[in-house]
């Protein structure tokens, strides 16, 4: 809300808008300064020495005198006279929106300057008189004409009752101490002799409690007198005639909102303030027509709609030049119905902006009387009280308790009886009974005080929250820290890091178009920010692709990125169940590492695997991905994803249900997806791999998974390599399964050493070379590793027909 | 036993020889003659098969011996020249195996540098969903459907039966942590939110806050300014100004908001505090009775609440001037942060 400093300092001391920004910001409101800069230069005051008319123009030649020389000037303006004190543009002057004034000749007589109007300068509206100066100035004087200063005031939405300029001036009364000057005087106005008009006002929504208005007779519509006009500018309106402005005089000024009718068009000559049915019409003074949904507070025409109560007047029953009485309402509707109608029609005004954060109940009545007196004092001499109305009351209040060891409690800080009496006795009425224990009846603007605590906060305000001493923690409870699902993630987070992975953060709402219709179920945004942002990710290969186009874009081949977040899908249409589903993902391609005289390779599937594997392995010991299965993955060719198996691990309980949950995929981008996403592919040296890790599958809450200690082996392992040839269709997996049917005794560990396939192998055929590790509990004997052996080699020769091959 | 002496002689002879060599060459030269496969004490270990066999498991645990001693000592020598070959042979100026190393996000940094403040206060980490339901988001809050304080929670409405939404604070999660838990309790809640916001330098409809929660039977304004105070002296400096001013949310009461002086020009004026000499990082205050109360408390409780936006954070720390960079994911403004 806009206060305008010298309007303020009707009501209350302040010295400039920086004093005014300093007390407010410590009262909880940020506010900004208006900058009203000068806006023009080189005009000084200068006098009307000599007017002739210039024959056949309408423009006259006047001789001013600007202290320094005489000048002829060229002027159009009706009201230019000798004598006059004027503000005169020297050639070389700046006018505002960048004017320049220089010598020049308009109908053949030279002009040497210009003599301004308020227009042109830039500080009202009149453009066609020029500016006569009342002050008594020296002639050259140069012209400051500053528009007032003023603020621009953010009101927390709990404080209607700083809505005005008054308000703004009672609270930085309480809150500096400074007094509060001139404290308005409302008149009591009564009805002008005569009989009273048959007009009635019936109430019958709840909405709106108390109704009250004035009927006036006989207005003349005009502008306004220039003190309003000025008043009404410096909000940064326009002011347009006196109804109009007097009734949002009584808005900025006083809080109250008003609504002036021409009664002339309230023609059953009854105001009926009853709901809304669902579907009603009604065009209002903005022009719109809106159909209205049930329950919102209309003001009628005995039937017809005329209003929507607090809001906005209907273009039909306004204000115009031909009105000859007017119905001025003056009301008190309830701040949620009128936030609501706001809220569902789309429209916000400052009256609905005043209702709905709570307009003073007394002022509903001092502010129509201040109205009623200023319109009878602008709209002409025939203006006539008809009559006044008031149908229902304002909603009653009870009183607080407020606790002195409450609120001490509250604020960790002894607040004393005095500084409790003090601040209470300007929130409102006060009554003590007993000590320590006060009866607050809060003013009747302050409806944001209904609860101890909210009193609390007026008084830490009235203390100053810098003067409450702060207590540093002890937390009576156990550290918990971090819980096991957060400890998990960040753990795998770290492990992709140090692999080389950068973190990365995207949008969770991405565009439809992207998933390139390969997904259903997404969930849809109703009101999207766009519709580059109109569902919620399905897959967070979008986001990872877009990271990666803009870094390829960059001339970056080298990239590794992932992210921890969530995807979401619609499981079902019924009561909108939405599967939020947390994953980390990520994308890699270019060297596995940077540019180096090293050698050590480009980023593969494999590549990806081994790390995914290793990062598994944290959690479950012994871990290797053979287990898989081909899926079609949109965006993805050759994806597996890969499951929990038994593997070295075999003795994981199967009753957990979670042998076959899928720990993570990868999956290779083929070129038509780096196309659609515009990826350049000329900067790739690699392929780009994607994976999804599935963590909380193998995330198993830490008291299972807890790792067991075992003293480490007193005696060295023995090693043997064996190579067997297979049929090319059996997979590395199928081996290792083999292995394992044998249920060797003493062998611990695997490794794959080579696969060979060539000249010295039958095609259609491979060798594998493994390396087992056996162990026993004392030293191993040739023999018991030469019998393991066996059952190892009789089992792969048995299920694959693998031989041993001869070295 | 001539066994014996000769055992001995070869003893004598190597070790005398080996004093005497120079070079790498002779040293192998020695270790051939000694311990080849034709060497002097290889020959005699193969004869122990003609032995008498009483003789034999002594005289083989001497040439064992024997063995092992001359073993150790060529190793030992061969130490000498090797390193003094190898410093000769290698370019240590070569670089290094690079290792390609990743860096967090400067979010999830300072996520991580404000959570750590807060689990040395005591504090405990909890997270909760990003889909939300009105009665959670807002009326729990006391924030009800017809109440001004809604317009400045630009909402994102998820599309279908239901008034699901995306949370706009993290303060939801205030509600569900109460409903479990019962007092003493004190957390601090991290995650995403979303706003219907234009994307400008310092709006991103994504972004991240940090709720925090303290309540017992006592805690007062004065634990509320004795945290907040610890975490700002922590994060940023002990010597930098707080200002604590009135404020209003609907779910605290009394509220506050938490100014910092400008770490970037501490206090003069800068860009970063638009000359103000103060920022604004956070919200905070006692927590309303009536959340209490949809929480399901019926006993008397006290504590406070506060909540500060991630990026806010992060801007400040380190001076960046645009939160769209955080978004952009350009590896060359991420790496920066590693």
């Amino acid at each position: 809300m806009i206060i305008p400093i010298k309007w303020l300092k009707e009501f209350i001391d302040v010295k400039n808008a920086d004093e005014v920004i300093g007390i407010l910001l410590k009262a909880g409101f940020e506010s900004v300064k208006i900058q009203n800069a000068e806006n023009f230069k080189g005009v000084v005051a200068a006098q009307v020495l000599k007017v002739t008319d210039i024959p056949g123009t309408g423009l006259k030649n006047c001789l001013v005198s600007d202290g320094r020389e005489l000048c002829s000037v060229v002027c159009g303006a009706p009201n230019v006279d000798k004598g006059q004190l004027v503000a005169f543009a020297r050639a070389g002057a700046e006018l505002p929106g960048g004017v320049k004034i220089s010598k020049k000749k308009i109908r053949g007589v030279m002009s040497n300057g210009m003599i301004c109007s308020e227009k042109e300068l830039g500080i009202g509206d009149d453009a066609l008189g020029i500016t006569v100066l009342k002050e008594n100035l020296p002639l050259g004087a140069p012209l400051t004409f500053k528009k007032e200063e003023s603020v621009d005031v953010e009101i927390t939405a709990n404080r209607g009752d700083c809505l005005s300029i008054y308000g703004i001036a009672r609270e930085i009364s309480f809150f500096s101490g400074k007094k509060l000057l001139n404290p308005p005087e409302f008149p009591e106005i009564t009805q002008d002799q005569g009989t009273p008009p048959d007009f009635s006002i019936i109430r019958e929504d709840d909405n709106c409690p108390l109704y009250r208005g004035c009927l006036i007779q006989g207005v003349t519509v005009s502008p306004s007198p220039a003190w309003i006009k000025e008043k009404i500018s410096s909000l940064g309106l326009n002011p347009q005639n006196n109804i109009v402005d007097i009734t949002n005089l009584m808005l900025f000024e006083f809080g109250q909102p008003m609504h002036a009718f021409d009664a002339g068009l309230i023609t059953s000559k009854k105001i009926r303030i009853s709901p809304s049915q669902k579907g009603e019409k009604i065009k209002l003074l903005d022009g719109t027509d809106y159909s209205l949904s049930e329950n919102i507070c209309l003001i009628r025409n005995d039937t017809e709609p005329v209003a929507v109560g607090g809001v906005m007047g209907g273009e039909k029953s306004g204000i115009s030049p031909s009105t000859a009485s007017i119905f001025l309402e003056s009301a008190y509707f309830l701040p949620e119905a009128v936030y609501r109608a706001s809220r569902i029609m789309g429209v916000a005004t400052p009256s609905s902006m005043r209702f709905a954060r709570g307009v003073d109940g007394i002022m509903v009545k001092k502010a129509l009387m201040m109205a009623v007196h200023l319109i009878k004092e602008t709209a002409g001499a025939n203006s006539k009280v008809a009559g006044f109305f008031k149908e229902g009351k304002l909603p009653g209040r009870t009183p607080l308790m407020v606790r002195k060891k409450c609120v001490s409690s509250l604020l960790g800080t002894d607040v004393s009886a005095d500084v409790m009496t003090k601040c209470l006795a300007q929130l409102g009425g006060v009554q003590s009974n007993e000590e320590g224990v006060f009866e607050l009846l809060p003013n009747s603007w302050r409806n944001d005080l209904n609860i101890e605590e909210d009193v609390a906060e007026e008084i830490a305000r009235f203390i100053g929250y810098e003067n409450i001493p702060p207590r540093y923690p002890r937390i009576r409870r156990l550290p918990y820290g971090l819980p096991e699902g957060v400890m998990q993630r960040n753990s795998i987070t770290g492990k992709l890091i140090s692999s080389g992975f950068n973190e990365v953060i995207t949008s969770d709402m991405i565009s439809e178009r992207k998933l390139f219709q390969k997904f259903t179920d997404v969930v849809r945004i109703k009101n999207p920010v766009s519709t580059d942002m109109g569902v919620l990710r399905p897959t967070l290969f979008v986001g990872l692709a877009e990271v990666f186009r803009r870094n390829v874009a960059h001339g970056l081949a080298d990239i590794r990125i992932f992210e921890s977040g969530s995807v979401f899908k619609n499981t079902s249409s019924g009561a909108s169940f939405i599967n939020e589903e947390e994953l980390i993902a990520g994308m890699a391609s270019g060297g596995i590492i940077p540019l180096s005289h090293y050698d050590c390779g480009e980023v593969d599937f494999f590549y990806v695997k081994g790390v995914l594997e290793s990062v598994v392995r944290g959690f479950v010991k012994g871990f290797s991905a053979i287990s898989a299965e081909r899926i079609n993955s949109p965006f993805l060719k050759n994806s597996f994803i890969f499951f929990r198996h038994g593997g070295k691990e075999k003795e994981a309980p199967q009753t957990d249900g979670r042998k076959n949950l899928p720990f993570f995929l990868i999956g290779e981008v083929p070129s038509e997806i780096l196309n659609s996403f515009d990826i350049k592919k000329d900067y790739l040296t690699s392929s780009v791999v994607y994976f999804e890790l599935y963590y909380k599958n193998f995330c198993a809450p830490a008291s299972v998974e807890k790792k067991e200690y075992k003293a480490p082996p007193a005696v060295p392992a023995v090693q043997r390599d064996i190579s067997v040839v297979v049929d090319e269709s059996k997979k590395f997996s199928a081996v290792l399964e083999a292995v394992e049917a044998a249920r060797p005794k003493y062998l611990y560990d695997i490794r794959l050493l080579d696969v060979y396939r060539g000249e010295q192998i039958e095609k259609g055929k491979k060798s594998v070379s493994l390396r087992l590790f056996f162990r026993g509990e004392g030293t191993l004997l040739q023999t018991d590793v030469d019998k393991e052996i066996a059952s190892v080699l009789a089992i792969l020769s048995e299920n694959l027909q693998a031989v041993l091959r001869e070295k | 036993m001539e066994i014996d002496r000769e055992i001995s002689r070869i003893r004598k002879n190597f070790f005398e020889t080996i004093e005497n060599i120079k070079t790498a060459e002779q040293l192998n030269n020695i270790k051939v003659v000694y311990i080849g496969r034709k060497g002097k004490v290889s020959r005699l270990l193969r004869g122990l098969s003609e032995l008498p066999e009483n003789l034999r498991p002594s005289v083989g645990q001497q040439l064992n011996i024997l063995k092992n001693e001359i073993e150790a000592k060529i190793k030992e020598t061969s130490l000498r020249f090797a390193t003094s070959e190898e410093t000769l042979s290698i370019d240590e100026t070569l670089p290094g195996r690079p290792f390609f190393k990743g860096v967090h996000h400067p979010l999830n940094i300072i996520r991580e540098k404000i959570t750590e403040i807060f689990f040395s206060l005591g504090f405990s980490l909890v997270e909760g969903p990003l889909i939300e339901d009105d009665w959670h988001n807002f009326t729990a809050l006391n924030i009800p459907e017809f109440h001004p304080s809604r317009d400045t929670h630009d909402t994102l409405y998820i599309e279908g039966e239901g008034h699901n939404l995306l949370r706009t604070h993290t303060s939801p999660v205030q509600i569900r942590i109460m409903k479990n838990n019962t007092p003493p309790l004190a957390v601090i809640v991290p995650g995403k939110c979303f706003r219907k916001d234009a994307i400008d330098a310092s709006h991103f409809p994504v972004f991240h806050q940090i709720e925090g929660l303290w309540v017992d039977k006592d805690i007062s304004f004065a634990d509320l300014k004795g945290v907040l105070i610890g975490f700002i002296s922590r994060m940023f400096s002990p010597n930098l100004k707080t200002r604590f001013r009135s404020s209003y949310f609907p779910f605290t009461e009394p509220s506050c908001e938490l100014d910092i002086g400008c770490p970037i020009c501490s206090g003069s004026g800068c860009s970063t505090c638009g000359g103000q000499g103060f920022i604004e990082v956070l919200g905070a205050g006692m927590v309303h009775p009536k959340v209490f109360r949809n929480a399901g408390y019926t006993e008397k409780y006290q504590g406070f609440a506060f909540g500060m936006g991630i990026e806010r954070i992060a801007l400040i720390y380190y001076g960046i001037a645009d939160l769209r960079d955080f978004y952009n994911n350009d590896l060359r403004f991420l790496e920066q942060f590693g």
